[in-house]
Formats: C-alpha cells, sequence, structure tokens
C-alpha cells in the first residue's frame, strides 16, 4: 500500500492543476491544463510527429553515455593504477572538472559545427566527470591483498585487469554510470536547443517560440520520462552485474 | 659425513632459506634465520608476536626481498613468487574474489597457469571433493561461513599444484570445531600429496599436532630459537594424538622456550 502513496500525491497534484486551470485561475498559453498536455502527447505520439524527436534525444544521449563511460574508465583506470596517470594526467582533469559543460557548448559549435558529433561531444564532455572519479577512486581502492594473489598466481597484467582489477571497480563504475546517465540527458537537451538539428531539445525550443504551449509540456514529460526509464534500466543492469555482493542489511 | 650426503640424496631440500634478515629502516624483524625445508616435509612455525613469522612466509612466498640472506627454491633465488610455491592468507574474506563463486574463484589458479578451459570442470570437481566443497561450488564467497571460505583458499592454492604450501595461520581466525576439523582435512591432502607444508600458527597444540618439525622463533629481532623433531604416529588423532606422552613432552618444551623471555 506504501508505495500507492508517492503516486497519490501525484495525482492529486494533477488534480489541483487541471482544477486551477479550469477555473481560469493561469493563463492557459502559460500552463496549459494537464488535460491538453496529455492530449498533445497523445496526439503526437499517434500522428508520428514525436517519435523522431524521441528516437534522436535517445540516440544522442546513448552515444554520449556509453563514450563517457568509455573515456571515464580508461582515464580512471589510468588515474587510479598508475604513477603516470597520477602525475600527468590528474592535473588537467582537475582543471578541465569545474568548467561548465554548457560553456563548452559554444566552442563546439564552432570547433564541430551544428550536428550529431556536436550534440554528442558536448554530453561526453559534462557527463564524464562522475564515472571517471568513480573509476580513478575504485581503481586505485582495490583490496592490497588482492594485488598479492595476483602477484603468487603470476596473473599476466591483462588477466589480472579482467579478473581483478576492472571487478573490483566495477561497484564504483556502476554508480559512476548512473549518475553520468542523468547528466547525458541534461547535456543532450541543452546541446539540441544550441544546435537546433532535432531531438527533444529541438522540439521544446520550437513549441516555446510558436506559443505551441501544450506540446512544450508534453516535451518536457517526455524528457522526465527517458529520465525515470533510463535509471530504471540501469538498476536492472547494477542488480544483475552485482548479484555477488551481499545484502548490506545483514550487518 | 658419507650418511649426511646420502640423506641429502633422498631428501633434498626443497626450499633454503639462508641466513634471512630483514631490517625496516633502524627496526631489525629478523636476524640470521637459517635451515632448510625436506621435500614432503610438513613444517610448523611458532613464536610470539614480533617475531617476524608473516614477514619470514612472505619472504619464502618471495612477496618481500630479504634485506640480507636468500631464500632459495631448488636451484634458483627466490625474489617473485614462483608458481610452484602458494600461499594461503589468514584473512581469507580478503583474499577470495568476492564476485567470483567457489568453483570461479578456483579457476582463477587454473587460469593463470593457462589451463584449458576443457579441462577445468574436472580439475575442479576433484579439487571441490578433496576440500568437501562440492555442494557449496556455485555459491559466492559472502555466502559461506569462515570455514568454508578457508577451505576454497586452500583448494586455490592446490589448484596451483604446489611442492610447497605456505599458510599463514590459516585457522587462525575460525572457532575450535571447525579449526579441529580443518586440521584432520589439511593432514589428509598432505597425505595424498608430496607437498611440502609450512604452516605459520600461535597455537603451539596445532603445530605439534600438525607438523614433523616445529621451527621456533623468538622476537626482537626475530631468529630460530630451537628446531624440533615431532615423532608421533601418523594418522594423527584429536584425541590420542594429544593425549600422547610425547606430545605433552614437546609441549613443555615449546611452552617453556617461549615463555623464556
Amino acid at each position: 500500500m506504501r508505495r500507492w502513496y508517492g503516486l497519490m500525491f501525484i495525482a492529486a497534484l494533477v488534480a489541483l492543476a487541471e482544477l486551477v486551470c479550469a477555473r481560469g485561475l493561469i493563463w492557459s498559453a502559460i500552463f496549459p491544463a494537464p488535460h491538453a498536455t496529455l492530449a498533445a502527447l497523445v496526439s503526437g505520439l499517434a500522428a508520428g510527429d514525436l517519435w523522431a524527436p524521441i528516437a534522436a534525444t535517445l540516440a544522442h544521449m546513448l552515444a554520449g553515455w556509453i563514450s563517457a563511460c568509455a573515456l571515464g574508465v580508461v582515464l580512471g583506470a589510468l588515474v587510479g593504477m598508475t604513477a603516470f596517470g597520477r602525475d600527468y594526467i590528474a592535473p588537467t582533469l582537475e582543471f578541465l572538472r569545474p568548467l561548465p559543460a554548457a560553456a563548452i557548448a559554444p566552442i563546439g559549435l564552432l570547433l564541430i559545427g551544428r550536428n550529431d558529433a556536436m550534440i554528442v561531444a558536448v554530453i561526453v564532455f559534462g557527463a564524464v566527470w562522475p564515472v571517471l572519479l568513480a573509476s580513478v577512486h575504485g581503481f586505485a581502492s582495490i583490496e592490497p591483498r588482492l594485488k598479492e594473489v595476483s602477484r603468487t598466481l603470476q596473473l599476466t597484467p591483462v588477466r589480472a585487469l579482467w579478473a581483478i582489477w576492472i571487478p573490483s571497480a566495477l561497484p564504483e563504475i556502476i554508480a559512476g554510470a548512473r549518475i553520468s546517465i542523468a547528466l547525458a540527458l541534461i547535456m543532450a537537451v541543452v546541446a539540441e536547443i544550441l544546435a537546433s538539428t532535432g531531438g527533444l531539445g529541438d522540439w521544446l525550443n520550437l513549441a516555446e517560440r510558436s506559443y505551441r504551449t501544450p506540446e512544450l509540456y508534453a516535451g518536457v514529460l517526455l524528457v522526465g520520462l527517458l529520465g525515470v526509464l533510463t535509471n530504471l534500466a540501469l538498476e536492472r543492469v547494477e542488480a544483475y552485474l552485482l548479484r555477488w555482493k551481499p545484502p548490506a542489511a545483514t550487518f | 659425513m658419507l650418511f649426511e650426503n646420502v640423506l641429502d640424496v633422498l631428501a633434498p631440500a626443497v626450499l633454503d632459506v639462508r641466513h634471512v634478515g630483514m631490517r625496516y629502516e633502524s627496526r631489525e624483524v629478523m636476524r640470521d634465520i637459517h635451515f632448510a625445508l625436506t621435500a614432503g616435509d610438513f613444517v610448523s612455525i611458532v613464536g610470539p608476536s614480533g617475531c617476524g613469522k608473516t614477514t619470514l612466509l612472505r619472504a619464502m612466498a618471495g612477496l618481500t626481498e630479504p634485506t640480507s640472506g636468500s631464500v632459495r627454491f631448488k636451484d634458483r633465488e627466490i625474489r617473485e613468487p614462483q608458481s610452484e610455491v602458494a600461499i594461503v592468507f589468514q584473512d581469507y574474506n580478503r583474499a577470495l574474489l568476492p564476485w567470483r563463486t567457489v568453483r570461479g574463484n578456483i579457476a582463477l589458479a587454473l587460469e593463470a597457469r593457462r589451463i584449458a578451459r576443457s579441462e577445468h570442470p574436472a580439475r575442479i570437481a576433484d579439487l571441490l571433493r578433496r576440500v568437501g566443497l562440492t555442494r557449496h561450488a556455485d555459491h559466492y564467497p559472502a555466502q559461506l561461513s569462515g570455514g568454508l571460505q578457508q577451505r576454497v583458499q586452500i583448494a586455490r592454492a592446490l589448484a596451483q599444484e604446489p611442492q610447497v604450501l605456505l599458510m599463514d595461520e590459516p585457522f587462525g581466525a575460525l572457532d575450535a570445531i571447525t579449526r579441529q576439523r580443518l586440521q584432520d582435512e589439511l593432514l589428509e591432502i598432505w597425505s595424498a600429496t608430496s607437498t611440502t607444508m609450512v604452516f605459520i600458527t600461535h597455537d603451539l597444540e596445532e603445530a605439534i599436532y600438525l607438523g614433523n618439525r616445529i621451527i621456533v622463533l623468538e622476537a626482537n629481532p626475530g631468529r630460530v630459537a630451537a628446531d624440533i623433531r615431532v615423532d608421533l604416529a601418523r594418522p594423527r588423532h584429536q584425541l590420542t594424538t594429544r593425549e600422547d606422552s610425547r606430545f605433552l613432552a614437546i609441549r613443555h618444551q615449546l611452552f617453556g622456550l617461549l615463555s623464556a623471555e
């Protein structure tokens, strides 16, 4: 029963908004009634207008996130495991990290142009940090005893990497990757607004400019839905990959 | 002299600890430790804390290099771990891969030796049977008790098919009943193979019960205080062996040596 409380609260908010709009307390050109937003969403999906932006945003977000994860894990392994990475690479990363990704986007436009590659690049720059930092920590905090096990078994470096280092860092990598995917969605929308070459960001921008308010809110709803669904999917992947972990509650 | 040479040929030294000393900056941990292990022997090493037992074992495993003297396996000096010398750590909960099942943990040693995947199932089944883990093959370490986890580590070490098995207080963290059961299983494994065993413990009775030979270390710095032969009949028995007058005599001797300081 308890798990439904959250949904009941949302339903109450929607009902309240419906009431406020019906009474004409808010100008519907700024805030449409929930039923109008829902109608725009349904007709957009039925007519097929919304599928292309959804697919584009999903593709941008996944391409950017996967690239960010690959880059983050490789750099994280270098910095976390090697003196070279710590001495040479880490300072540069420390300098780049506080730069807001949105500030990088205009440089992306200039260097790459208005296209998908620019959008993906901006997403990578914005979303790489959580997975990178988590990887650095994950690789640096390996159980020292396991390094000795690796030495006494005389594992080759490649085998040690796959059998010991990566699985040992995996819980932290996944935790970082989950934060990164949320950032990837944010950056996808921001970059799409800037590039105006399609995607839900572009859709939102166009809807706002032409006062198609219900469509604007329908787009926002879809972006939120994408966030919720990708998070749920990653939760499942995490539970599967970390199935060896003892339940924390036993302590 | 001739007689000694004959003995050398019959039972050659497999691991040779030669005047090993260890210093960390100004602190001397071990001084001039010198003994040789005969192939197939079961040697217990006892000593008070701070006598460098673990440091000595790590030097024998090639995990740390002594600051003076050397450790030799057969004819070569040990500076790095050797595939013929396996080690079982006391902290099984940190020495196993928590993300691999029992089967997977044992397989790690086979992978390290580049044994064909097709041979893994039969070899693993055999090892599981020898350490009594057959029912737990697909469990993760976190699902097992301490005694079972330590069996996994022993099985992984055996999968290396080592000539020398070094054990650092392997049963130190286990309860008395589990400990006795594992002692007997270890003796069975030892008698079924020709593996040379080196067993560090702070439990005097365990040292006598298991070993053919006990090396007693004293502390500050760690050095050999005595080297005692144990002439108790095998197979050993948890009750009768421990009640044997020779067992008690050695226990008295060890107690005297270790409480002298």
